[in-house]
């Protein structure tokens, strides 16, 4: 128990409302290209991440807490492309993905709360069926099929 | 009328299960959402919590949690404190008395986050006269300061109890129950000669908060007393940051600096770097990668799987809901049901954009489990890994989404 990933977690959320990613308009602007704020920040977050990724991949990092730390790439599936699509559609459709529907509902949107049902449904669909009979061959959500980047 | 009412249930939940938090809440709850003057609503919420707390209280004392002496001295005296404290607060400013009341609560949040783990053993009532006086003399401290701002001051009496005074989590919680119906009484009897109270308002308030504090009481004793510590200290820094915001001067909120920090939105780079701090900071710190749809498919197995309640992903989600109030406080944004331009596709027509937003909502649990994540799992992290199906799986995002927005332009006729 620790309330260190909850302080992360309000932090998170302080952002995403700040850079405006709560924004109805913000994510159709991304996507009719007229407003690409967000794609500014995502693709400037993944620069940033991708070189200090390299940094901790090349000196074998530990966290704070003293294990090497474990950066897990996911496997490419038979679904992904299908649901990736999928998720394209309902992002646009609803402007938002899982952690800004959460981030709009504290904003007091209260709106996000048929957003954030639809996505709870949506999930507990996907991973009842296939705890049944598994739509893959491998675990359901971070897979292991490729070796952890940091062991290498 | 009806937010102040399900406020209320807050009001008692929190007073039965944490022994305070009570006028904490109300009077936010008083001023803000019945708009009382802030002397009127400190008033009344004397009243609302010296009545839900006797209602909690007699719940703890079937199971025998009260000590009758530390709480009687403590609560005397606090009586005696809380009386002089309610005739003082009319010569003091109420901008005075707002600030006092935060900067309080942050210290306190504090302390009880860091404070040493809660005493396992029985606690044994102190004896002799120098121990007495000391409870006493706290009591009659934590009184006056509580009386003067409207406090019943269980926010300070539980941490004295636990800190100051080494008694366990749980019977602090009751003890604290039996002071504050003590001195809320008595503060109210203070502020009874010089404000009226709006009855026709208050009785409903206290009659719901009442009922919730005997339900949060018979909860208290099925949490863990860390927890409950905890979850305490997180409340109160809630609220803290709640008043601040509120009472936050003209001056300060017009200056250009909390302008750009808490109301414009943030430029571009500023938020990449603020991104890729907090999943450097979860990697490195607590070496956890960020994924919010695995989060999202835990907290669907949070009502059957005890693994799912105790998940950090369900932690961080709760965060990100409190960091974005929090956002929204700073930047003066109340609630709305409005969601942007999807108000004039769905024609004015709620239920259209219910069912838009759920049906998108349903395309993006189901899409994003499939795909084995989101925008932050596959969209940021991912792809920073150079892993090629996050790649894969961010294209497609995009296209799906590009098409999407289009196709919705076309249709609704409003593509140029």
């Amino acid at each position: 128990m620790n309330g260190k990933t909850l302080l992360f977690g309000v932090m998170f959320g302080f952002v995403l409302s700040r850079i405006g990613a709560t924004d109805y308009d913000a994510i159709a602007g991304m996507f009719k290209l007229t407003d690409l704020h967000l794609m500014g920040v995502i693709g400037g977050a993944v620069a940033l991440l991708a070189v200090a990724f390299q940094l901790i991949r090349r000196r074998a990092a530990r966290s704070l807490s003293g294990e090497s730390i474990a950066l897990t790439r996911k496997p490419m599936t038979r679904w992904l492309a299908a649901g990736s699509l999928m998720f394209g559609v309902g992002w646009a459709l609803s402007g938002t993905c899982p952690g800004t529907a959460l981030a709009q509902l504290g904003e007091g949107r209260w709106a996000a709360l048929a957003t954030i049902a639809g996505i709870l449904l949506g999930s507990y669909l996907v991973d009842s069926r296939s705890a049944r009979r598994p739509l893959r061959q491998d675990g359901l959500s971070e897979g292991t099929l490729e070796a952890p980047v940091a062991a290498r | 009328m009806t937010l102040a009412l399900a406020l209320s249930l807050f009001i008692g939940l929190s007073l039965g299960l944490f022994g305070g938090g009570g006028s904490i809440l109300s009077v936010p709850t008083l001023t803000y959402a019945l708009g009382l003057e802030p002397k009127t609503a400190i008033a009344a919420s004397l009243l609302v919590i010296a009545v839900t707390s006797a209602a909690a209280l007699a719940t703890h004392l079937r199971a025998g949690l009260v000590c009758w002496r530390t709480g009687t001295l403590f609560g005397g005296a606090g009586m005696i404190g809380a009386y002089a404290g309610g005739r003082l607060a009319s010569f003091v400013p109420d901008g005075v008395l707002l600030g006092a009341f935060a900067l309080m609560m942050l210290v306190t949040a504090v302390a009880m986050l860091r404070g040493k783990p809660p005493n396992r053993g029985e606690y044994v009532a102190p004896q002799g006269a120098a121990r007495l006086s000391r409870i006493m003399a706290h009591g009659l401290g934590v009184g006056a300061v509580t009386g003067m701002i409207g406090a019943g001051g269980g926010f300070l009496i539980v941490p004295v109890l636990v800190l100051l005074g080494g008694m366990p989590m749980r019977r602090a919680v009751a003890t604290s129950l039996l002071v504050i119906a003590m001195k809320s009484s008595a503060g109210f009897a203070g502020y009874l000669g010089h404000v009226s109270v709006p009855w026709a308002v208050v009785l409903p308030i206290t009659g719901v908060a009442a009922v919730s504090s005997m339900l949060g009481a018979m909860f208290a004793k099925k949490v863990p007393q860390e927890l409950l510590r905890r979850g305490f200290a997180w409340l109160v820094l809630l609220v803290a940051a709640f008043v601040v915001a509120r009472a936050l001067p003209a001056t300060v909120r017009a200056s250009s600096f909390y302008q750009h920090v808490f109301v414009e939105r943030w430029p571009w780079w500023i938020g990449a770097a603020a991104i890729a701090f907090v999943v450097l900071g979860l990697l490195i710190t607590d070496n956890k990668q960020l994924g919010v749809s695995t989060g999202c498919a835990e907290l669907c197995r949070v009502p059957t799987s005890r693994e799912a309640r105790a998940s950090w992903r369900v932690r961080f989600l709760l965060g990100i809901v409190l960091g974005a109030a929090l956002a929204a406080l700073f930047a003066g944004r109340s609630p709305t049901l409005a969601m942007g331009s999807l108000d004039q596709i769905a024609v004015g027509s709620t239920a259209l954009k219910m069912g838009v937003l759920f049906g998108g909502g349903l395309l993006v649990g189901m899409g994003a489990r499939l795909a084995g994540g989101c925008t932050s799992g596959h969209g940021i992290v991912g792809t920073a890994l150079g892993a090629r199906s996050s790649w894969l799986a961010t294209v497609l995002f995009m296209v799906g989404g590009f098409i999407t927005t289009h196709l919705v332009l076309f249709l609704t006729g409003a593509h140029s």
